[in-house]
């Protein structure tokens, strides 16, 4: 009877299950198996998970903590025949990686940690060192680009140019010249994580005092935008943020304490939230940890985090509006212990898409 | 009130049973909604339901009474109503009443029904699944083991 349940009705069912119940449901028979695979209805808006990838050596293993349980998977890394870092979320379950290999040039992949799909992508045009990587989709989401911006080519010479990746044409192009300023002090300063809004890309200048810097894609032009309390900050991050049209700024200017701004159109910083007091203590729990602070965020939440073993302070939506909370930092990955704190992550938010 | 004829429809269920009930009630159905409006007939309409059985459709016909009557401002209670009512359907009726949401075109219905489904499959293995459901693992044992390893990580 359940076995031969109209794939419509059954897609219906599954759009209100976690993806790590859904995984369960669509092992229990073939029939579950080929509807779970079905495009979910539009109701189904599950929070992203938070995905971290160790920043250094060879991760074997990537770590999801699952939002609404708050519990942590251990998702093996090994289908992977490089070791990666994190670059950022690209939409349907993909991510955005660039391989660690020994090889000077940047090279780019596209992986799905949770259905063990990875593809490389095309080598770029020219060889570049520590290019600025961003990623902007297309509006209906349906494809997406990849820039990259600076970076140095052969024995250290800028390479004030451009090229983008069109997933749908699977080929990267040169997107000819870009101001030597901007390609310097990409290339010097960004610690490759960009966010995008309104058709710009954002990168982050990754020294104090801190600035963005901005590339609108269509225009082809490039801005800098000075951080709030720039001078004083000692940690800034940028993040996706609320209100899909704009972008947030995370950042601190002493122990335990955190804001969270939004870049209003006048290009002026607006504050929308702070992290209280007590968390912020409970949070950088240790002197000096606050320079290590990372930030991730979507329109439905913002993740402060600093390392694998530490707790991660979430700002989301509660029932009672926007709430902050620690959550506990992942403490083993089914083989090994995690050593306590001494694991740096990059962490995208992803929706976890398992075909 | 008096002298106010109400519109009546009379669904006929797939064992033969006849249902008479107000115009506005059938519309929950969009199924019903748009053969009344294709018919373009007035009185003594008699609906066909097929594959939905009279057992069921007494069923279905108190959700879409409940809801035809429920005003705005009683959004709480009918929530509270709708709860009790899934809540009190066994795992046959629940099937049948979201083969009949299906059929009929009720998507509060269906939505009620495929979320309580979704709350009986949360937190359970997929042999526990097979089992309340009593679903046949059809799969063999090597797309078994397959499974097996690509799930690992949700199986700790």
């Amino acid at each position: 009877m359940w076995n031969e349940l109209p794939g419509d009705l059954l897609a219906q069912v599954f759009s209100y299950l976690s993806p790590a119940s859904l995984a369960r449901a669509m092992s229990a028979c073939t029939h579950w198996q080929a509807c779970a695979r079905y495009p979910l209805p539009a109701s189904a808006s599950h929070p992203p998970w938070f995905l971290a990838v160790p920043a250094r050596g060879s991760p074997h293993c990537c770590y999801a903590l699952d939002p609404a349980l708050q519990r942590w998977h251990c998702l093996p890394l090994r289908f992977i025949p490089h070791p990666i870092r994190l670059l950022a979320p690209v939409g349907a379950g993909l991510i955005l990686c660039k391989l660690a290999t020994t090889a000077c040039s940047l090279r780019l992949a596209l992986c799905n940690p949770f259905s063990k799909q990875f593809h490389l992508l095309p080598s770029l045009t020219k060889p570049r060192s520590n290019p600025a990587v961003g990623l902007i989709p297309s509006e209906d989401s349906s494809s997406f680009r990849v820039f990259v911006a600076g970076g140095t080519s052969g024995a250290c010479c800028d390479e004030p140019t451009l090229e983008v990746y069109d997933s749908r044409d699977r080929d990267w192009r040169s997107a000819g010249a870009m101001p030597v300023e901007f390609a310097v002090r990409l290339t010097v300063w960004t610690p490759n994580e960009s966010v995008h809004a309104g058709g710009t890309i954002y990168w982050m200048t990754s020294a104090r005092a801190y600035s963005v810097v901005g590339f609108d894609v269509e225009r082809g032009s490039w801005r800098e935008v000075r951080a709030p309390m720039a001078d004083r900050l000692e940690w800034a991050a940028l993040v996706q943020t609320r209100d899909a049209g704009r972008i947030g700024l995370v950042g601190g200017a002493c122990e335990g304490e955190a804001c969270v701004w939004e870049l209003t159109d006048g290009d002026e910083w607006a504050l929308v939230g702070e992290v209280p007091a007590e968390l912020g203590r409970r949070f950088w729990n240790r002197k000096g940890s606050w320079g290590a602070t990372r930030c991730v965020g979507s329109d439905k939440a913002l993740y402060l985090f600093r390392d694998l073993g530490s707790e991660v302070l979430v700002w989301r939506e509660g029932k009672r509006g926007w709430e902050w909370v620690l959550v506990q930092g992942c403490c083993g990955d089914g083989e090994a212990l995690i050593p306590k704190h001494n694991i740096p992550i990059r962490a995208v938010l992803l929706p976890p898409v398992l075909t | 009130m008096v002298g106010v004829k109400k519109k009546m429809v009379t669904l006929v269920s797939s064992d033969g049973v006849e249902f008479v009930v107000e115009k506005r009630v059938a519309e929950q159905s969009l199924f019903i909604k748009n053969a009344l409006n294709e018919g373009g007939v007035e009185e003594k309409v008699m609906i066909p339901i097929p594959k939905v059985t009279s057992d069921t459709l007494s069923s279905v016909l108190e959700y879409c009474e409940k809801h035809a009557s429920a005003t705005e401002f009683q959004e709480n209670e009918i929530e509270e109503w709708d709860k009790e009512y899934i809540e009190k359907a066994d795992l046959d009726l629940l099937y049948y009443l979201l083969q009949a949401s299906y059929s009929m075109s009720i998507m509060g219905l269906m939505e009620l029904g495929a979320k309580k489904v979704a709350s009986l499959i949360r937190g359970k293995s997929p042999q526990e699944i097979r089992e309340l459901f009593n679903i046949k693992n059809d799969f063999t044992p090597e797309q078994e083991e397959e499974i097996r390893r690509e799930m690992q990580w949700n199986y700790e």
